[in-house]
Order: C-alpha cells, then structure tokens, then sequence
C-alpha cells in the first residue's frame, strides 16, 4: 500500500525516523478520516473537501499512491456534493487506510 | 561577512516549518535538518506568528490548507510584518490554482506535495539565495544611492509619492526657485538634497543655511560675504553662503525667520538675480538653486505682516508640500525597514526587523517629530536590542507595554496618556488615585521624590498610600 524505498529515500534512510513517521502519518490520517465521516453525515461539504485534501496530502507524503488517488476522487466528489458517489469512495477509503496501517510492518522487511 | 555559501549552506539558516499535521512537519523537519538548518515547528498560523514575534527565521515553508488561520492568510501577515523573509507555500496534487494564488499574494515559490527531497532542497536554497541577493543587492544600491538621492525618500503614499514626482520635474530646471512646506522632520532637507543631485549639480555644492539658527545680525554677512574692512573685525574678505553655492544650491531652511531688512535683500537677489558683498559694490550674478523652506504658514505671516508680500510671491514659484508622518502611516514598516538597514550597517548588528507588537505602537503613535522622531526611536531600539526583533521593551520612554495599565507620554512631554482597566467592584477614586501613584513611580524607576515632581504632590503621599 505505500512505497517503503521511496519514502525511505525521502527520510534520509533512517529506519527508526520512518516507524516514527508512519505512526504519525496513521494517527492524522484516522483523525481526518473521523472528521470525514462526521461532515459526511452533516453534509458539510466543505468540511468534507478539507478533510478528503489532508488525506491525500499526508498520503502523498507517506508513498502511498492508491490512497492518495481515492482520497482526490473523495475530494473530487464531495466539491460536487455527490453523497452517493462520496459514500461509495468513503468505503474503499477505509479498506486502503485499514490495509496501509497493516502493511506498515513491512517496514521492517 | 556573511557569504552567499554561509547564508544558503550554513546550520546558522533558520527555517520555520508551519504545518497543522505532526506527520508533515516530522518529515520536513528530518529533510532540513539532514541539510544542517535550524528548524523551528508550528503547528497553526497562529502558533507561527508567535515564533515570529520573537525571531526572524531566513526562510517561511507553510502548509496552505489549515485550520483557524489558513496558508494564505498567514502568508499575508508574514507579508506585512516581515517583508524580506521568503516565503514557499506546500500545497497538495491537484490544487495548482491555490499555488498560483500564493504567488499572488506574495509567495516566493510553492512545492506541490508529495515532493521529491531533490525538489525540496532545491526550492530552499534558491529562496535563501534569492533572498541573500536581495539583501545584498538593497545594501549596494543604497551604497550607491549615497546620501542625496530621491532613494533615500522613502514611502508609497500617495502624498509622498507626488512630492517625490514634483521633486523630479523641477530638477530638471536648475534654475527655479523650490518652495518646500512640511512641518519639522518631514525630510524637507532630503527632499532639497535629492533635488539638487538630480539636477546634475552632483559635483557643485549643496549649501545649507537655517535662517533661524542664526542670530539676525550675523545672517546677512553669512549669506553675502563681506570684504576685508566692511565693518569693525572684517579683517579680511570672506565668502558667503551664495558665493559657496556658486552653480549648486541654497537651501534657505526656516524662510519665515527669516529678518524683514534680508528679506528685502532677499528679494533682489531673486528679481535681479545679482547681489553684492557687504562693503563691496561689485555686482555678482547668482548662479544658483534656490530652495526655501518652512514649517510655518508663510500666507499668514504675510497676512500678520511678519512677511513681505512680494517675495512670498517670488519664492512661491514650485511649492512642494511634505506630509506628515501621521497622515502616511502606511509608509512606517518601510521606514522602519530603511532605517534597521542603515543601523544594522552602522552598528554591525542582526536587526531582523520589528515584531508585530512593537509594530503595532509605532503605527498607533502620532508622530509629532515625524520620520526623524521614528528614525531616533529606532536608533534607540536598535542600540537597546540585542539582535533580536524590535520589541515594545525597546521602546523606552515613547512607549511601555503594560497592558491595559500602560503610561505613554511622548519625548516632548507634550501630553500624558494613562490608561487603566479595573474590576467594577474594585473601581473607586481611591482606587484610581492609587493606580496613577502606582504608574508613575514605575515610570520614575520607584524614585518616589522623582514621581512626587512628575505629579505636582507632596513626595509623602506615596507613602501614605498603597502604591504596592
């Protein structure tokens, strides 16, 4: 789910400062994903479109190109107030973010 | 000296990383310091400007989309308050619009996250450099600039910035008379200065007089000159202010003071354009700039009949008004600027500039004195600081930073400004008598005899009342 050697070629190669890193960047990203929910359920857009670009953005950060990808088309969908649409993608955005934080022992590999 | 190398490559560039996500700043953060930068970490605009009120990093790199206070919000209150610290805007893969709105409102450079370490690195350093040459390009120009050109005018008001124009236009006629108005401290000479350089006069002599610094008997033969033998110790010939000025400029400062006999004399100078030396009746032709100048309402004077009608007219040719301080507030963070870059040069300090607080004093003062009231001001700061921001603490005397209990009066004790924040059920006269005893004494250094004289009273009622 996250490409380690780039992102270890971004960190220097320190091994120690990327465990660090990729907690950090689970525990941000679980807070977005709550806040994601909450303004889902509000139908506030805006707050969703926030929460949906921090999400890419930390994703980004960390390597992880597919979560990314899902967390621009979660963006996408909720600057066009497509309920439907954000819901399907909220899904899938789980499932990635579920299997990102049980693929960050990989690290150790 | 700082080199370019030092200020791109040295630990000593300090760069503030800002950042509501601790993952982002823990990886920016572990990038700059792989490069030996100083990192400073904010996790809100808000957290950034307090760090900013008490250091001056080399280099800004924020994260555009927070909460509270957004990227660009911040980056124009950055703008404002530290001009000269580059600015890189992080925005996220798919909001190019944003990045270009940065630029806009005066980003240096935007990096679209995820960046590749390279990109980062490269982004920093072409900031530092640009930011260095700047610097360096500023300091040469105003090395060039010397001390007479319109350069050293600063401001972008718009009253300013006619003068500075009408200042341009007349240059270019060397032989009109200037009229310049301004109160005292408004850059009335500056302004001469700049004149007579863009004249192309840069090699004749710019010659000053203030017609009220000189006793009125004495103006006449400072002005004209005089031969050996014109009066009692004039034992030999001596030149004048306008045989000095000879093809260059007189500034005649203070022209209102100026004695109602000279003004006659004065005058013919001006219509005939020939003057002769005391005791001498050789004719001289004046080859010369005159520039007049006044605080005073010369119209009143000569309505009150202090002033000769026919050279009022004579002088008026190009008048030239220079606006006070208080009506060009939003010219003192450049003034401010200007002058922490001549103290920094004079005093070899770190002046980083001035913190919001310290700022927002300046901006509130009246300025009576004007940009050379503001100029002494900052001189003071400057001496007092250590080489960090100018703070309200460094302000002494034209302002203190109590709070809401703070004592102002300005360095002409022209007026005492107090004011005073109580509890309603605390609030009394007693109460408020005790607190301006309190102030005062602070403001006296707990001189209680000092305070006694500062408030008119009897040193004992300070200690008959509860000034602690």
């Amino acid at each position: 789910m996250f490409d380690r050697d780039e992102l270890l070629k971004q960190l220097g190669g320190n091994q120690p400062l990327m465990l660090t890193f990729i907690k950090a960047c689970l525990k941000d990203i679980a807070e977005e994903m709550d806040n994601l929910e909450a303004a889902l359920n509000a139908r506030d857009w805006e707050l969703a479109v926030k929460a949906a670009h921090t999400i890419k953005g930390v994703a980004g950060n960390m390597r992880s190109a597919a979560l990314a990808k899902t967390a621009l088309d979660m963006e996408q969908a909720a600057e066009e107030h497509d309920m439907e649409l954000a819901s399907l993608i909220k899904k899938k955005l789980c499932a990635e973010f579920n299997q990102l934080a049980l693929d960050r022992h990989s690290i150790w590999k | 000296m700082r080199t370019l190398t030092d200020s791109v490559m040295s630990p000593e560039a300090t760069i503030l990383a800002v950042d509501d996500k601790k993952s982002a700043l823990i990886m920016l953060k572990s990038q700059l310091q792989m490069w030996n930068f100083d990192v400073l970490c904010a996790t809100s605009g808000m957290e950034a400007l307090s760090i900013l009120e008490e250091t001056a990093p080399d280099l800004i790199l924020s994260d555009q989309v927070m909460p509270g206070m957004d990227g660009l919000t911040f980056l124009q209150t950055v703008k404002r308050s530290h001009p000269d610290i580059p600015f890189i805007m992080l925005t996220a893969h798919g909001k190019i619009k944003h990045a270009v709105n940065a630029m806009k409102r005066g980003a240096d450079d935007y990096l679209v996250r995820p960046y590749q370490i390279e990109e980062l690195e490269a982004a920093v350093r072409r900031a530092l450099k640009f930011s260095f040459l700047s610097k360096e390009n500023r300091k040469l120009k105003a090395r060039l600039a010397g001390r007479d050109g319109f350069q050293n005018i600063v401001g972008r008001s718009p009253w300013i910035l006619e003068a500075l124009e009408l200042g341009r236009q007349v240059a270019q006629s060397p032989r009109t008379v200037v009229f310049l108005y301004g109160e005292s401290g408004t850059g009335k000479e500056l302004l001469a200065r700049a004149i007579h350089s863009a004249s192309g006069n840069g090699e004749s002599r710019f010659i000053g007089v203030n017609c009220a610094g000189v006793h009125a008997h004495l103006l006449e033969s400072e002005l004209f000159g005089y031969v050996k033998g014109a009066f009692t110790g004039a034992d030999k010939n001596r030149e004048g202010k306008f045989g000095k000025a000879e093809q260059g400029t007189i500034l005649l400062d203070e022209i209102g003071d100026l004695p109602w006999n000279l003004q006659g004399k004065l005058l013919r100078v001006l219509q005939e354009g020939v003057y002769e030396k005391l005791g001498s009746d050789r004719l001289i032709k004046t080859d010369f700039r005159i520039i007049a100048a006044t605080h005073q309402d010369l119209a009143q004077l000569v309505k009150t009949g202090k002033f000769r009608e026919d050279l009022y007219h004579r002088i008026h040719v190009y008048p030239i008004t220079l606006p006070p301080l208080r009506d060009r507030k939003n010219d003192i963070p450049l003034l401010a600027d200007h002058f922490l870059d001549q103290f920094r040069q004079a005093l070899g300090k770190n002046l980083p500039g001035v913190s919001l607080a310290a700022m927002d004093l300046l901006m509130d003062h009246p300025w009576p004195g004007n940009v050379r009231e503001l100029k002494n001001c900052l001189e003071r700061a400057a001496i007092l600081s250590k080489g960090d921001l100018i703070q309200p603490r460094h302000l002494p005397g034209l302002f203190c930073s109590n709070g809401p209990t703070a004592f102002c009066s300005n360095e002409k004790k022209e007026s005492v400004h107090l004011e005073m924040a109580f509890d309603p059920d605390e609030y009394s006269l007693d109460a408020v008598i005790n607190r301006v005893l309190k102030l005062t004494l602070e403001k006296c250094g707990n001189n209680k005899a000092e305070a006694a004289r500062v408030l008119k009273v009897n040193r004992n009622m300070f200690y008959r009342r509860q000034t602690e």
